[in-house]
């Protein structure tokens, strides 16, 4: 097999590098790695919103995408393939987490020295760094706030940038309620960050 | 959320969709507005589709000043169990 240089890996679609990991180029494998880890962690961090938790899914989505690249083909762009199997994996982790019960630490109302716990942040933000922080957060927020059904496409649209025939081929539904869903969780995410009072979307 | 004509009409929902994304054409897009400007209800829930498309953008915009942070070195093509 001739040798292909790195150099000449990085010019190559994300398909034409699936093809030579295909065939034994595992350095192919690492540049598509490189090319989405951030993507796919950003992505995935809307779902479950821990850093841990999507850094694991991540590996695991990379680790799948190692393990299957026999059964990927050209047919499909391998972004969709790949959003499809990390979504499934998020899936399947939602579930698992849903079905743990919570434990959680309460106050000792009898023991005086047992005070609530203050965790400190001391990363002191500047004015407008701190304002930034802020509406990023009630982002955030809102945006867990919505419906899976509704996170799931706006997510891949707004954030991932995808078409709509590639979001319909990953959620696996018609284009129509694709379309429908991303302007109804816009919507809906607005009338959440309304609600929360985030100044800088409410028009005037 | 009220359903409004968007939920019962798909060529409305393309509509929709085109207008946001500033695909539509002038003439397209001047019968879409007069559309809006006679429904009072589909054109608060555009408005609120039209901000909640920034606010999306404006996360985006950020995520992307924030990466970086994400490390995944250690992750490399060596093993297949």
């Amino acid at each position: 097999m001739e040798a292909i240089s790195r150099a000449k890996l990085q010019q190559l679609s994300d398909e034409d590098l699936m093809e030579h990991f295909q065939s034994g180029y595992e350095e192919a494998f690492n540049l598509l790695v490189e090319r989405y880890q951030d993507r796919l962690h950003n992505f995935l961090y809307r779902y479950t919103h821990n850093h841990q938790d999507c850094e694991d899914l991540v590996q695991e989505t990379f680790f799948r995408v190692f393990r299957s690249r026999h059964s990927y083909e050209r047919i499909a762009k391998f972004s969709t393939w790949m959003y499809t199997i990390a979504i499934n994996l998020a899936k399947s982790l939602y579930k698992k987490k849903k079905r743990m019960t919570t434990v959680t630490i309460h106050k000792d109302p009898d023991d005086s020295e047992d005070r609530p716990m203050k965790l400190e942040d001391d990363r002191i933000l500047p004015d407008d760094s701190l304002h930034e922080k802020m509406c990023m957060d009630e982002l955030e927020k809102a945006l867990m706030e919505l419906s899976e059904d509704f996170r799931e496409v706006v997510v891949l649209r707004d954030i991932q940038q995808l078409s709509y025939e590639e979001i319909a081929d990953i959620a696996d539904l018609p284009m129509g309620t694709v379309k429908s869903r991303i302007n109804r969780g816009r919507a809906h995410l607005q009338e959440l960050l309304e609600n929360h009072v985030y100044p800088g979307t409410i028009s005037a | 959320m009220d359903l409004t004509e968007f939920d019962r009409d798909e060529i409305l929902t393309n509509f929709l969709t085109d207008y946001i994304d500033g695909t539509l054409g002038r003439a397209e897009r001047r019968s879409f507005e007069e559309y809006l400007a006679n429904n009072v209800k589909e054109r608060k829930f555009v408005r609120k589709a039209i901000e909640g498309k920034k606010a999306l953008s404006q996360l985006a915009e950020g995520m992307k000043s924030a990466a970086g942070n994400t490390s995944l070195s250690s992750l490399t093509a060596t093993d297949e169990h």
